[in-house]
């Protein structure tokens, strides 16, 4: 009877640890990890201010075809691999995080706390997937607040204003201005994390210099700035017309040539160019057409496009005037044909205008 | 072999009934010239061993056949030249495309025919060598990596079982079976075993015999 008795209650116990192993939910296995703030600083005062860290990860799935032609005597093939990215939101208690310097800034599920004034890694993973780290910037109250500026540090404009993005450390004052305009603009307001973003106007052509400075909420004379340069060319002028003409854009594997002309729009020109792309399974395709224009702001809004063998091809081109000489951008381009895995490909690229 | 040649024989013995006006006209024949000269050429059909060729290739062409010979009225030293094209669709997986196949196929062959003055009957032996090339590909589009294109060269013997009719002098129309046997092995550039490339053609054509 004692035996029958500690028999069933093992049997129970056996029963009840099968199920908890079914209530646990595996993780699904995340090939990245990506951390918000999304910025490689973060600011931070050394007052026990706190920020909640997220996470996005994303899952592949890569898959290979195989596909063969035969005849009598002989047979071909070659494989081709598909990948697809999915990405979801991750749970931060999902995940390990780490602190490089928990004197600086610890972390618990996500959220940071700073500690002491200096700079300390925040990184965070799970499985094998592990975040790109965030420098936690924690200051004193008696030093210059940070700031940063969103890149590029210097573009080519064709318009008389310009946006700018970055990051100031919280509770400081900001100001953005640029004399030669006379443009000035105090107690810029930013966002709970310290982004902010603003539209510099009335600018004057040439080259202007654009300030931003944040300073202490009680010690003016301690203070960042950070400098954007702009050449702002209105359509039409001399400068601006240095274009206007002939481009030798540079990948890894290509050459490619590109053509700027002056728009029936003002503040816009047309760019037409031809481009060859060595798609996997597809061949060598010629002469695939660039046709777009180029934004009074320097950016480029270009598309690829052409019909081959019963392919289409298209993509999208992008890039920015670093100067009236130099460009750079990058591309993606997909084959898709009823059947066929979408097959895509991208390439970063350069610019140089030929004389 | 053995029932193959006393078939040959069999053949060669078994049609006695000539015409009494054939017979005479070769009578004289002998008596004029012991060499004889013969060339010729024939349309037929060829059925390739490979068991797989059917499953691909749906349109084939007529064989075109060439055939020469020298010798006596027993014995000819015989030469012919067969060419065989087929087209069809390359069996393509895991793609919606389809394929295309050309096949081009030619014999070389000489060996002797024995022929018999009771019977219209012959039977050729011969040494056999086929040059067969096959394209693969695919249409709409045309995709570089599913074409190839393969040779293959084969030797090995035939045998041809055929019946000559004389229409006018010299004018013969003949019908004939040939069966050839490929016996080297050959191997396509991936390195796999080629299927043997003969098979059976039937072919019916016109000879001259001098």
């Amino acid at each position: 009877m004692r035996l029958l008795f500690v028999s069933i209650a093992l049997m129970m116990v056996m029963s009840s640890c099968q199920k908890e192993e079914e209530k646990t939910v595996a993780q699904p296995e995340y090939s990245s990890l990506r951390m918000q703030p999304e910025r490689d600083s973060v600011f931070f005062s050394a007052n026990n201010e706190t920020q909640q860290f997220s996470l996005t990860g994303s899952i592949i799935n890569t898959s290979e075809i195989t596909i063969t032609n035969s005849g009598v005597m002989t047979d071909v093939s070659y494989t081709v691999r598909t990948v697809d990215t999915t990405f979801l939101n991750v749970n931060a208690s999902d995940a390990q995080w780490y602190s490089s310097n928990s004197a600086v800034a610890t972390v618990n599920k996500g959220l940071v706390t700073a500690k002491s004034p200096g700079y300390a890694t925040i990184a965070a993973q799970i499985g094998k997937a592990v975040t790109k780290p965030v420098v936690v910037n924690v200051r004193t109250v008696d030093t210059a607040p940070g700031l940063s500026l969103n890149p590029p540090d210097v573009a080519l404009i064709f318009e008389n204003s310009v946006s700018i993005f970055g990051l100031v450390q919280k509770q400081a004052k900001l100001k953005v201005t640029e004399p030669n305009s006379g443009f000035s603009k105090d107690s810029i307001q930013y966002q709970s994390d310290g982004s902010f973003g603003l539209t510099v106007t009335g600018l004057n052509q040439g080259v202007r210099i654009i300030t931003a400075r944040a300073t202490h909420p009680t010690n003016s004379s301690l203070y960042t700035e950070r400098i954007k340069t702009v050449f702002y060319y209105a359509p039409g002028s001399l400068e601006a017309n240095e274009i206007v003409g002939n481009w030798l854009g540079t990948t890894l594997t290509k050459n490619f040539n590109f053509k700027i002309e002056n728009s029936i729009i003002p503040t816009r020109y047309d760019i037409t160019g031809k481009m060859d792309i060595q798609f996997e399974g597809v061949g060598l395709v010629r002469d695939i057409d660039l046709i777009g224009i180029m934004n009074s702001n320097g950016t480029f809004n270009v598309a690829l496009s052409k019909a081959y063998q019963g392919f289409t091809i298209s993509g999208k081109f992008d890039g920015y005037f670093k100067s009236t000489g130099t460009a750079n951008g990058s591309y993606t381009a997909q084959a898709v044909k009823s059947g066929w895995p979408k097959i895509s490909f991208y390439e970063t690229w350069t610019a140089v205008k030929l004389p | 072999m053995k029932i193959f040649l006393i078939a040959i024989m069999f053949f060669l013995t078994s049609h006695p009934s000539l015409s009494q006006d054939r017979e005479e006209t070769k009578i004289e024949e002998k008596k004029k010239s012991s060499l004889s000269l013969l060339f010729g050429g024939a349309a037929g059909n060829f059925a390739i061993d490979a068991s797989k060729f059917n499953s691909i290739y749906s349109n084939r062409s007529v064989s075109r056949i060439y055939v020469a010979g020298i010798g006596n009225k027993q014995l000819l030293l015989i030469g012919k030249y067969r060419e065989f094209y087929a087209r069809g669709t390359s069996l393509v997986q895991n793609i919606e495309v389809s394929g295309k196949a050309d096949w081009k196929q030619k014999f070389y062959s000489i060996g002797i025919r024995l022929l018999s003055d009771d019977s219209p009957l012959y039977a050729d032996l011969l040494y056999v060598v086929t040059k067969a090339e096959e394209t693969i590909t695919t249409n709409d589009p045309v995709v570089n990596e599913l074409t190839i294109r393969q040779e293959s060269e084969n030797k090995g013997g035939g045998v041809s079982l055929g019946v000559t009719i004389s229409i006018l002098g010299p004018i013969n129309i003949f019908a004939e079976g040939d069966y050839s046997y490929m016996v080297s092995e050959d191997r396509n550039d991936q390195g796999k075993v080629i299927p043997k490339l003969g098979g059976v053609c039937l072919s019916a054509g016109v000879v001259i015999i001098l």
